[in-house]
């Protein structure tokens, strides 16, 4: 016994040369592709503090040239911002709860082939990705449940997202083994209950996917806060700054003289901070979820 | 995540019964929907506009939009039922919009015989006035507009005099001069830096490039509510098509070749563009379009000049006109209204002097003051703010009912040196050789949707191969297969149609003469 | 079991069961608690995706809001019609093609590629600094995406423009070119996009059974094997589902991108269905035509779904439905 493990040991951690190739080789091109991303990356955060001038004509390379913080600050004189940071973060965390909510049970039903109906099922949810009557009847349906200028219009109606069900259902076909959920029913487990004590606790690898993906999708959203949502207190931060870099733009358009010079450099600068200001907090969502996608999430399950 | 279920339903059903909308509420107060170009605040509202509402006795709601997102909100608005009492500027509706959806707004001319002295004093001085609104089923759906303190001309070409002078050139008066001027600036170091290779004779400006450097050819493009459609010997034409731009092509496509014209040209965004007009250390380009040279070159603005019309080929002298005095649109009512009487009482105050100078500048004692001798004096804006954002802050500026007789300019007094005043002094030096510009004809909503999917292809066409023409050359060559192709695309019909709204109007305007 | 027994032994005429009847009921009465999982999602879609549907309507009408939908006069196919008379119409739609087809021939593959290579990656730390790293410029915003790639393509003094003059080679305005529009449109996507679009497959990958590996290793398999006898076969089923709903989108390439990387030298290769859609829709009113186009290109990706779909079914018995 000692001696299988030993050897088995010693085969594991044995790395001969062609090992060392292929991670040489993984290395390498990790390394390139982290150049490549991270140098326009760079660029925008530098941009961010340069002179749009200088900028706009390719002469920031690797330093903010004529440094200055004036994208930042116009864009946090706005008051509105603020408003807009409150109400995206709301409408993210709400929004993602209920989206899972309703698309991981949809996805864990869809993949039971025991399920009534199942062809006809799938093809239900399918349709809709591909199909719509278009904005106007939407926007009147929503009229008609008096969603309009509400709170809720933001995660209720559009929380169902087909694709997302799609995926979760191929997630629970191909990563939860089937003879788990008959000798759960063995054990006089219902269906219910395994799902929500037994599949949820080994999903959480999808639920850290479709959460992520779903969470970015809300907190970058505006044209729906554009068309159901009239009132200011109620909308979100990519429309207030969609709002403030399109206004400078077309303020331009409008506008002759020194002002137009100084807002061409203000609206620049500020496009690029505030790309800065409104990916930065969802950017930092991710590290926390990285977890998840990096461990072995079955090993647990099939020793119980 | 049971309780959360119940939760969703409940929601559900709840939110089915709560159908409360938003019941307009019967006080006699009306609805006006307007669209700006920005986010500039309710100023604009008050003062002059507020006191007018006071002397007619209404109340009025208005509902501020931005042009940015009015696009999209325009088509659920106009869906969804939610119409307002009006709308206010031609921003909100083109003419499209309007007769698209003909059935929403209703007719005016009655309620203009009844209710709206001053406006009818204005058809009687200019018939044009009303040959412009009148649609091609002879009703008026929409109210005009003339702005004050309008240039004939609009943009303009400006030169860098202190390259001209630096070089010892002297001003161009031909378009060979010019084309010599341009070389010159090119191959010398023209902006004194030492390097003889940094200068772009030729730069992308603020408005049409091609057609504003082949401009001695006769190429007399309008604004933008023409198009490529201008005057010739009083009949209309499509520019694209006459001979004499493919002779403004070939050579501007030679002047492509010896790198007089920036190759960024088509492929650079406005960023760019502005970036190497107003570079910061020594000034880059040479000749660009724009309205002034303030707005066009920032730092260096003061080295630049207007260039005078060049002599063109066939002798003459010509300008772009693409300023706009008149307009339509600036006002339509929805069948919503109940009573438009009232309304077009209180709309018609606008039509007076006194109305139309504060809705461009700014009410009395904010943007403008009124002299006791019957003349203007448009007010300097606070320090630090520039006069053309705060007039557009103060006023609905180029939007809205307005009127003035002509010679009406010269009882204002406005500085000279920047913005309006600038521009009209520009415009002096150059406005004798402005030709007559493109009429505001109408469509039918017929005639409107077969114009806009052949201008789509249309436009498309010509501006593809002008860019091609200009910088591969073949304008010539491929002549003959340009006009077949374009007439395929419809080009005859698309001609047809602007021949009979032309005639229309013009029909129309005799009968008003 | 013992239930069979008893239907057995009792002679059919008497009691009339339906075999089959009885077996649907059976798996109808099991699924309830399923159907109470699927409950949520079906309301939500039947209001807010089905029941708007109806506004399809409008691809055959004339509609004018004035009159409202049910008043607007019906048309029947004179808006299709117009579309495919169009001169615009081959091209929109090649171009289309083009730049999607282009798109998932190198855009598909190449997340799948990176979540492999990074999922092989040892060194804790590396292996999250580069997740980290590949995933952000997902989050610019194609306004800004645009903007800078204008910026580094200038062939005057662009980032590449620089970098050729170094070895002297002049830039070509590649910009300016409609044959290359579809490179810079698809290689920009997937410098965008690459590193988030392998999130789902690292999920995938993290969820493989670790005695898979141990096995392998202990027949000697090398690294390079492991990945193509493992992490492939099973990573099948989600790429094949994600292909096949990839195929579903293929008339509907991004629409903002396209426009603010156009320009009157490029329009022969950038012209889309969507943009050309768009300027129609410009000038005024034409609801009902962008909906008939809408309407066309849905009837076009269902069809390419749904033969992707049976290609995926017989080559690798993975199928949507």
């Amino acid at each position: 016994m000692i001696f299988k493990k030993k050897s088995r040991k010693s085969r594991l951690h044995k790395k001969g040369w062609k090992d060392w190739l292929f991670d040489i080789a993984i290395y390498g091109i990790a390394i390139l592709m982290i150049v490549l991303i991270l140098y326009p990356l760079w660029f925008i955060i530098i941009a961010s503090f340069s002179n749009p001038s200088d900028v706009a004509k390719g002469n920031v390379w690797f330093w903010p040239k004529d440094w200055s913080l004036d994208g930042y600050v116009e864009l946090f004189k706005q008051e509105v911002i603020w408003r807009g940071y409150l109400n995206t973060i709301l409408y993210t965390v709400v929004g993602t709860l209920i989206a899972l909510a309703v698309n991981i049970p949809a996805g864990y039903a869809l993949s039971r082939k025991d399920l009534f109906g199942r062809k006809w099922l799938a093809v239900f949810y399918i349709i809709p990705m591909f199909v719509s009557g278009g904005l106007v009847p939407t926007y009147l349906v929503v009229k008609y449940f008096g969603l309009l200028d509400t709170f809720w219009v933001m995660v209720v109606p559009f929380s169902v997202s087909c694709y997302n069900i799609i995926v979760a259902r191929t997630f629970f076909n191909t990563s939860i083994p089937a003879d788990l959920w008959e000798a759960a029913q063995m054990d006089g487990c219902g269906t219910l209950r395994y799902f929500f004590t037994i599949v949820l606790p080994l999903s959480k690898a999808i639920l850290a996917v479709i959460g992520l993906w779903t969470a970015v999708g809300i907190w970058n959203s505006w044209f729906n806060a554009l068309i159901y949502i009239t009132d200011e207190k109620l909308q979100p931060l990519q429309l207030i700054l969609r709002r403030i870099l399109i206004t400078n733009e077309s303020l331009l358009g409008a506008a002759t003289g020194d002002l137009a010079a100084e807002l061409r450099r203000l609206s620049d600068m500020m496009k690029y901070a505030a790309i800065v200001v409104s990916t930065a907090p969802i950017m930092c969502l991710y590290p926390f979820l990285q977890k998840y996608f990096n461990q072995g999430v079955m090993i647990g399950a099939i020793k119980e | 995540m049971v309780t959360i279920f119940v939760l969703l339903t409940g929601l559900l059903i709840g939110c089915n019964k709560n159908t409360s909308e938003k019941e307009s509420k019967d006080d006699g107060s009306y609805r006006i929907a307007t669209v700006r170009w920005s986010d500039w605040g309710d100023e604009f509202l008050k003062g002059f506009v507020e006191k007018t509402e006071k002397e007619a006795g209404i109340k009025v709601k208005w509902d501020i939009y931005l042009n940015s997102e009015w696009g999209d909100k325009k088509s659920v608005l106009l869906a969804g039922g939610d119409l307002p009492d009006a709308f206010w500027g031609s921003l909100a509706l083109n003419d499209g919009d309007i007769a698209q959806n003909q059935d929403m707004f209703i007719p005016l001319e009655d309620l203009i015989d009844k209710n709206m002295p001053n406006l009818k004093a204005a058809f009687e001085k200019e018939p044009l006035l009303r040959a412009l609104v009148t649609s091609p089923d002879g009703h008026i759906y929409s109210l005009p507009k003339k702005l004050p303190l309008r240039p004939k001309t609009g943009n303009q070409l400006f030169i860098n005099k202190k390259w001209l002078d630096n070089l010892g050139l002297s001003m161009p008066d031909t378009y060979e001069d010019f084309y010599n001027v341009l070389k010159a600036f090119k191959e010398k170091d023209a902006n004194g830096n030492g390097d003889p290779n940094d200068e772009i004779p030729y730069g992308g400006g603020l408005a049409n490039n091609v057609f504003s450097f082949i401009l001695p050819f006769g190429m007399t493009k309008g604004s933008d509510r023409a198009g490529y459609m201008a005057l010739k010997d009083g009949e209309p034409v499509f520019l694209p098509t006459l001979d004499a731009y493919r002779e403004g092509i070939e050579w501007m496509h030679k002047a492509y070749v010896e790198g007089l014209i920036d190759p960024e040209i088509f492929t650079q965004d406005q960023s760019m563009s502005d970036a190497k007009r107003k570079n910061e250390d020594v000034a880059l380009v040479g000749v660009a379009v724009g309205w002034t040279p303030d707005a066009l070159f920032g730092p260096h603005a003061d080295e630049y000049v207007p260039l005078p019309p060049l002599k063109g080929p066939d002798g003459n002298r010509y300008v772009i006109s693409d300023a706009e005095t008149y307009g339509r649109n600036e006002f339509v009512i929805t069948k919503k209204c109940k009573d438009p009487d009232k309304l077009l009482q209180w709309v018609d105050k606008f039509y007076t002097e006194d109305a139309s100078i504060q809705t461009f500048y700014g009410s009395f004692g904010v943007g403008v003051e009124k002299l006791d001798n019957g003349t203007y004096k448009v007010l300097e804006p606070p320090k630090g703010e520039s006069a053309d954002t705060f007039a557009w802050v103060h006023s609905f500026r180029d939007f809205g009912p307005k009127y003035i007789e002509d010679g009406f300019n010269d009882k204002v007094d406005l500085p000279k040196d920047s913005g309006d005043g600038l521009k009209l002094e520009l415009d002096k030096q150059i406005n004798q050789y402005a030709q007559e510009p493109y009429p505001y004809v109408s469509f039918t909503k017929d005639e409107l949707q077969r114009l806009n999917t052949l201008s789509v292809d249309i436009y498309s066409y010509v501006e593809s191969m002008q860019s091609k023409w200009v910088v591969e050359g073949g304008a010539t060559k491929e002549w003959k297969s340009y006009i077949s192709q374009l007439k395929k695309m419809g080009l005859d019909e698309f001609m047809d149609i602007q021949k009979k709204a032309f005639d229309r109007y013009q029909n129309t305007l005799k009968e008003l003469q | 079991m013992s239930k069979s027994v008893v239907s057995e032994s009792l002679p059919k005429a008497i009691v009339p069961v339906d075999p089959k009847g009885s077996k649907k009921l059976k798996q109808f009465k099991k699924s309830i608690p399923l159907f109470i999982l699927l409950f949520p999602s079906l309301i939500l879609l039947i209001c807010f995706a089905y029941i708007p549907m109806y506004g399809i309507v409008l691809a055959f009408k004339d509609y004018s809001p004035a009159l409202g939908i049910w008043g607007s006069p019906w048309v029947g196919f004179k808006h299709f019609i117009q579309y495919f008379n169009s001169y615009q119409f081959g091209i929109t739609l090649k171009n289309t093609l083009n730049i999607s087809l282009y798109s998932i021939l190198v855009g598909f593959p190449l997340p799948i590629a990176l979540a492999i290579l990074c999922n092989q990656m040892r060194l804790m730390l590396f292996r999250k600094f580069f997740q980290v790293t590949i995933y952000l410029p997902h989050f610019i915003s194609t306004m800004v995406m645009c903007g800078m790639i204008l910026i580094f393509l200038s062939p005057s003094n662009g980032l590449v423009a620089n970098f050729l003059k170094l070895f002297d080679i002049h830039m070509p305005n590649i910009l300016s070119n409609p044959s290359m529009f579809s490179s810079v449109y698809v290689w920009s996507d997937v410098w965008q996009h690459v590193g988030w679009d392998s999130i789902i497959y690292l999920a995938a990958l993290s969820t493989i059974d670790p005695t898979y590996y141990e096995a392998a290793t202990m027949d000697g398999a090398s690294r390079l094997q492991k990945i193509i006898h493992i992490e492939l076969p099973l990573l099948l089923p989600t790429t094949m589902i994600l292909l096949i709903l990839r195929a579903g989108g293929i008339l509907s390439v991004g629409f903002e991108k396209v426009l603010l990387l156009q320009n009157p030298l490029n329009l022969a290769g950038s012209e889309i269905i969507s943009t050309y859609v768009y300027k129609v829709g410009l000038q005024s009113f034409q609801y009902s035509l962008s909906t008939a186009i809408g309407l066309f290109n849905t009837v076009v990706n269902l069809a390419v779904l749904l033969l992707v779909n049976w290609i995926s079914k017989k080559l690798t018995n993975i199928s949507l439905f």
